[in-house]
């Protein structure tokens, strides 16, 4: 063998050992349950207020996969603001009033402990948690072994926004965003 | 020499593989939120206020026997309103009154509106029409056209009540008729219909 190659594979296997295998193999993807990567999923809220039912509610989920065993899932939150309305500002649709809840379970070799809600997000609370950043899930293991966003090892994050439709919220349109992002370490 | 500077260069290169800056591998998703509140204008019965109470169906009977003594018989129906329409009118229409042989005459049956308001609602938000703004006659609800009874000019909500509880705006309308000798047995009829209405 010549003296190039034999230190060229030298060099490529202590790069390789010193290099943290999970680090050079690591996949991080979110889907949705259609497993789509990086989905966009559309909450709709289109109602007018009556006297029954009172709540308008809107349920999405996403999947998880890592193979990576420490990993965070944020959140940044716009609006949802007045684009065409009327009436006193005070009487908008604010963040406070929409609840959201936070479901995770683990799938295939996903452990249910691998993946942790963040208080305050363990439990019923509003759209005013998220800002800017804001972590959602501590991830402490990883989803399983494959980097495929088809495999069946998965976290799944179910999400349910509800609305109360009260009368004294201004008509008219509102809109915002919510983004998520997987992030490693 | 060269051996020493490879040896060298050998090192670095560990070093720098082990502290080489990894960038954060992410994965995204995106949720658009899109809120639209639509208007709406419900009128309830006052007596059963749920949703099964829309649009009520009220029936006022007043039976009336003369005698000596004055006493005037009324009955009453009462409705609640709710609207996050920041205009709305509630008006009445009536239809062509059968006296029943009774010899009454609409301008005989007198009517009383008056509104009223729970904790969470703008008793300020409608207001009452003349010539309902004091007693008057069935006479003053037309068979022809629909006269405005209480013109809204706000949400009919001061504050949220997601039960709706104490969220609405109250209309009673009384209807009354002094005995007479005059009128002679039977049974006197008429329909009005309110309807809650936005331009």
């Amino acid at each position: 063998m010549h003296q190039y190659k034999k230190k060229y594979i030298i060099f490529s296997f202590i790069i390789f050992a010193f290099l943290k295998p999970e680090n050079a193999l690591a996949c991080f993807s979110i889907t949705d349950d259609f497993n789509s990567p990086d989905p966009v999923l559309n909450i709709t809220f289109n109602f007018e207020p009556d006297l029954e039912p009172f709540r308008e509610c809107w349920s999405g989920a996403l999947r998880i996969r890592s193979t990576k065993r420490n990993w965070r899932l944020v959140a940044t939150r716009r609006g949802p603001n007045p684009a065409v309305n009327q009436g006193d500002s005070s009487d908008n649709i604010k963040p406070s009033d929409i609840s959201i809840e936070f479901e995770v379970k683990g799938f295939g070799e996903a452990q249910a402990d691998g993946a942790i809600l963040v208080s305050p997000f363990s439990s019923e609370t509003d759209l005013s948690s998220i800002r800017n950043g804001t972590l959602i899930i501590s991830g402490v293991k990883r989803s399983g072994g494959s980097c495929t966003i088809h495999n069946p090892n998965f976290y799944k994050l179910k999400k349910k926004l509800c609305l109360f439709r009260d009368y004294v919220f201004n008509t008219g349109y509102y809109n915002g965003d919510i983004s998520y992002i997987l992030v490693a370490p | 020499m060269s051996k020493k500077i490879l040896g060298l260069f050998l090192v670095m290169l560990v070093i720098g593989a082990n502290t080489i800056y990894i960038p954060e591998v992410e994965a995204a998703a995106t949720v658009p939120l899109s809120i639209t509140v639509n208007g709406n204008l419900v009128i309830s019965d006052a007596d059963n206020d749920t949703g099964m109470g829309i649009n009520p169906t009220k029936n006022v009977s007043i039976a009336v026997t003369p005698d000596v003594g004055h006493t005037t018989q009324s009955g009453s129906a009462n409705f609640r309103i709710r609207t996050n329409r920041t205009a709305w009118r509630l008006t009445a229409q009536r239809t062509a009154s059968d006296a029943g042989g009774t010899g009454i005459a609409d301008a005989d049956v007198k009517v009383s509106v008056t509104k009223s308001a729970g904790s969470s609602a703008n008793l300020a938000s409608g207001a009452l029409v003349a010539p309902f703004t004091a007693q008057t006659t069935l006479s003053s609800i037309t068979t022809a056209l629909a006269v405005d009874v209480v013109s809204g000019t706000a949400k009919t909500s001061s504050a949220k009540d997601f039960a709706n509880t104490n969220n609405w705006f109250q209309v009673g309308t009384a209807y009354s008729i002094d005995p007479d000798f005059f009128y002679s047995p039977g049974t006197f009829s008429s329909t009005i219909t309110y309807n809650l209405v936005s331009p």
